[in-house]
C-alpha cells in the first residue's frame, strides 16, 4: 500500500519537478489525507487537536516552499512525516506547550472513563489504565472517576502535590496515545 | 481559508527552487576570497613566480577537503533525513592530518615550530580567515535559511565552519608556510571561532 503510493508520489514529484500544475495539485491533494492525520495524531497527545488543520495549512506550505530539499534518491513519505514533526514541534515550541493540559486531555480519556458504555463499547478504561506503571493507574482512576482530590492523593500516596500532577499528566498523555493508535489501528 | 481553497492556491504556482546550488555559491565565494587576497595582499612568492611546491600542494590539499566535508556536512544538515556519506573520508583526513602533524614534531625542532607563531603571519591568519569568513558567512546563511534545517543549532555552527572554510581556501594563497602545526593552530582557530559564534547567532533566524 505504502509502496503504490510512493510510487504515486514519486511520479508526481518529478512531473511536478518538469513543471506540471496539474501533477503539483495531485501531489499535495495526494499528501492531505497523511498531512490531516499526522498533524492530528501528534496534536491529540498534547490535547490540541483543535489546531490539526492550522497545522496542516502549515505543512502544505511548507511543502510547496520546501520541495527542492527532498532528494529523490530516497523515499518521500518520510521526508513528509519529517516536516511534518518538525512542523509540530515548531507550533508546540511556539506556544510553549510543554505537557498535555488536564481540562483538555479530560475531554480524550475521561469522555470513555465517565460513560462506562463508551468505555466498553470503545476501549475498556480498565484494561488501559493497567497498561500504566503503578501507582499511575490507581492515581488516574481515583482523581478522574472516584473524583479524589490531588491533596488527598498525595497524602494517601505519600508524594507531593506536584509529583501527583506530573504522574498524571504523564499517564494521561500515554493512555491519549494508547487511544489514538487504537482509534487508528480500528478500521 | 479553507485548505481545498490553500491547495488551489499554491497549484497555481510551482514550488519554490533555489537559485543556485551551494556548491556553485561556495566555488564563488572561494575566487571572490583568493581574488581579494590577490588584490589586497598579493600573492605568496612561489605562486607569484609562477612555481607550485609540494608543501603549497599539502596545505591547499588539506583545506580543499575542508571546505568538501563541512560543506557536505552543511548540505547534509539543512534539508530533513540529510544523510552525511563522506565518513570515510573525513576519518581519512583526521588520520592524514594527525599522521601529519606526528611527522612535524618528530622531524622539526619544536623551537623553529614554535618561531612560526611569532611572525607576523599568524595574526594576519587569524585575522583575515576570520573576516573573510565573516562575510562569507552572509551569503551562506541566506542560501541555508531557504533550506529546511531540522537541527538549527548544528546547522547554524556549520554555516559558520564551511564559511571559515572557504575564506581560509582563500586566504592561503598568500600565507607562505605550510607547516601543519601552524595550519591548524592558525586556520583551527578562526573556524573553531565562526562556528561557536555563528552557533550562537544564527539558529534563531533559521527557524521556517
Amino acid at each position: 500500500m505504502n509502496n503504490e503510493l510512493e510510487e504515486k508520489l514519486a511520479d508526481l514529484i518529478i512531473k511536478t519537478r518538469a513543471g506540471d500544475s496539474l501533477a503539483y495539485r495531485q501531489l499535495l491533494e495526494a499528501c492531505l489525507p497523511m498531512i490531516r492525520q499526522s498533524t492530528k495524531f501528534h496534536l491529540l497527545r498534547y490535547g490540541q487537536q483543535a489546531f490539526a488543520e492550522d497545522l496542516t495549512q502549515e505543512a502544505l506550505l511548507a511543502i510547496h516552499e520546501k520541495l527542492h530539499t527532498y532528494d529523490d534518491k530516497y523515499a518521500f513519505i518520510p521526508w513528509l512525516r519529517a516536516v511534518i514533526r518538525h512542523k509540530v514541534i515548531d507550533f508546540l515550541r511556539k506556544y510553549r506547550i510543554k505537557m498535555v493540559s488536564l481540562d483538555e486531555e479530560n475531554g480524550i480519556v475521561l469522555e470513555d472513563a465517565s460513560s462506562k458504555q463508551d468505555a466498553t463499547a470503545a476501549l475498556d478504561l480498565d484494561v488501559l489504565l493497567k497498561r500504566l506503571k503503578p501507582p499511575a493507574d490507581d492515581i488516574i482512576y481515583m482523581l478522574k472517576v472516584e473524583g479524589i482530590s490531588v491533596a488527598e492523593l498525595a497524602r494517601k500516596f505519600k508524594l507531593s502535590e506536584s509529583n501527583i500532577k506530573i504522574i498524571v499528566h504523564r499517564g494521561l498523555a500515554k493512555l491519549s496515545r494508547l487511544v489514538m493508535e487504537e482509534r487508528l489501528q480500528t478500521p | 481559508m479553507k485548505t481545498e481553497e490553500l491547495i488551489n492556491i499554491l497549484a497555481q504556482s510551482e514550488p519554490k527552487k533555489p537559485i543556485m546550488t551551494l556548491g556553485i555559491l561556495a566555488t564563488c565565494l572561494i575566487a571572490v576570497c583568493g581574488l581579494l587576497t590577490k588584490l589586497w595582499l598579493g600573492l605568496r612568492p612561489e605562486l607569484d613566480a609562477m612555481t607550485i611546491t609540494m608543501s603549497f600542494c599539502f596545505k591547499t590539499l588539506i583545506l580543499s577537503s575542508l571546505v568538501l566535508v563541512s560543506l557536505h556536512a552543511l548540505k547534509t544538515s539543512s534539508v530533513p533525513l540529510g544523510k552525511f556519506t563522506l565518513k570515510h573520508f573525513a576519518v581519512f583526513l583526521a588520520v592524514f592530518l594527525c599522521a601529519s602533524l606526528v611527522y612535524e614534531w618528530m622531524t622539526t625542532p619544536v623551537a623553529q615550530i614554535a618561531n612560526l607563531f611569532l611572525l607576523p603571519n599568524f595574526k594576519s591568519c587569524l585575522v583575515y580567515v576570520t573576516l573573510y569568513g565573516s562575510f562569507v558567512s552572509i551569503p551562506i546563511f541566506f542560501m541555508i535559511k531557504n533550506s529546511a534545517p531540522l537541527h538549527y543549532e548544528r546547522t547554524a555552527g556549520l554555516i559558520g565552519l564551511s564559511s571559515a572554510c572557504i575564506s581560509a581556501l582563500g586566504y592561503s594563497i598568500h600565507c607562505p608556510i605550510d607547516s601543519p602545526t601552524f595550519i591548524v593552530v592558525a586556520y583551527g582557530l578562526p573556524q573553531l571561532t565562526l562556528y561557536i559564534v555563528s552557533r550562537l547567532t544564527f539558529p534563531h533566524f533559521l527557524r521556517w
